[in-house]
């Protein structure tokens, strides 16, 4: 089964469409993702998931 | 100060050019949690400019990581004629610290050039610290142009995802 879904996965092709470069357009142009935005938001997200999984011990 | 801001924090200071491409360039953008990747893996673009790759070098140790090519250190010293030879080969350099975090230092995005891609840059900030990020459409199509397995899976949940958020401020317009 593994096997099969391995095969299947070198199959994906993903073209940027235009549907795709619109909606990249759309998230670019937001003022959050102008020029001098503060991101630390999401840097403080992966810190607190690594962190969250640094902890977690197997159970069983 | 995260072990990646402290890099790039140094590379600001030593004038370094660089742009964060990649995964994490593409995190920059997320619009919610949903959005943003979580992976290790950061990785630089630098120009063909041996200075600049010398002072990105010496920020790399000054913050604490190690310079690897392959799976062997890089050769000292870290000289000018160090950067011309790598330059030359466009050979991939790592930069790494015992905690698990690891930088690529990569002088090729797939066949975009550097001041084409410098120049739709944007600088966003993280506690207060400058990071230059390449533009979200040239990350995406660098991705494409690679197409390796890797980045054909992100291709595939970034454009859903992104569908997704778009759909539903669509139908939820705030």
């Amino acid at each position: 089964m593994l096997d099969e879904v391995t095969e299947e996965a070198k199959s994906i092709r993903i073209e940027i469409d235009d549907d795709y470069l619109h909606a990249i357009e759309l998230v670019e142009a937001l003022p959050e993702n102008q020029s001098g935005s503060d991101k630390t938001w999401v840097h403080r997200l992966v810190q607190e998931s690594e962190a969250h999984f640094a902890r977690a011990r197997r159970k069983r | 100060m995260d072990r990646f801001l402290t890099l790039v924090n140094a590379l600001n200071l030593d004038d370094v050019r660089y742009l964060v491409i990649g995964v994490w360039a593409a995190n920059y953008y997320a619009r919610g949690a949903s959005l943003v990747f979580h992976t290790k893996d950061r990785d630089l673009f630098l120009p063909a400019d041996a200075d600049n790759l010398v002072r990105c070098w010496n920020a790399c140790d000054s913050s604490g990581l190690s310079l690897w090519s392959g799976d062997e250190p890089l050769d000292s010293p870290r000289d000018r004629w160090l950067a011309e030879r790598v330059i030359e080969r466009r050979a991939a350099v790592r930069a790494a610290d015992d905690h698990g975090m690891e930088v690529d230092l990569s002088l090729v995005m797939a066949d975009l050039e550097f001041e084409a891609v410098w120049s739709r840059r944007r600088t966003f900030t993280v506690d207060g610290i400058e990071i230059s990020v390449a533009r979200l459409a040239d990350v995406v199509t660098a991705k494409e142009r690679v197409g390796r397995y890797k980045d054909r899976l992100f291709l595939a949940t970034h454009r859903e995802a992104l569908q997704e958020l778009l759909d539903r401020e669509a139908r939820e317009p705030s």
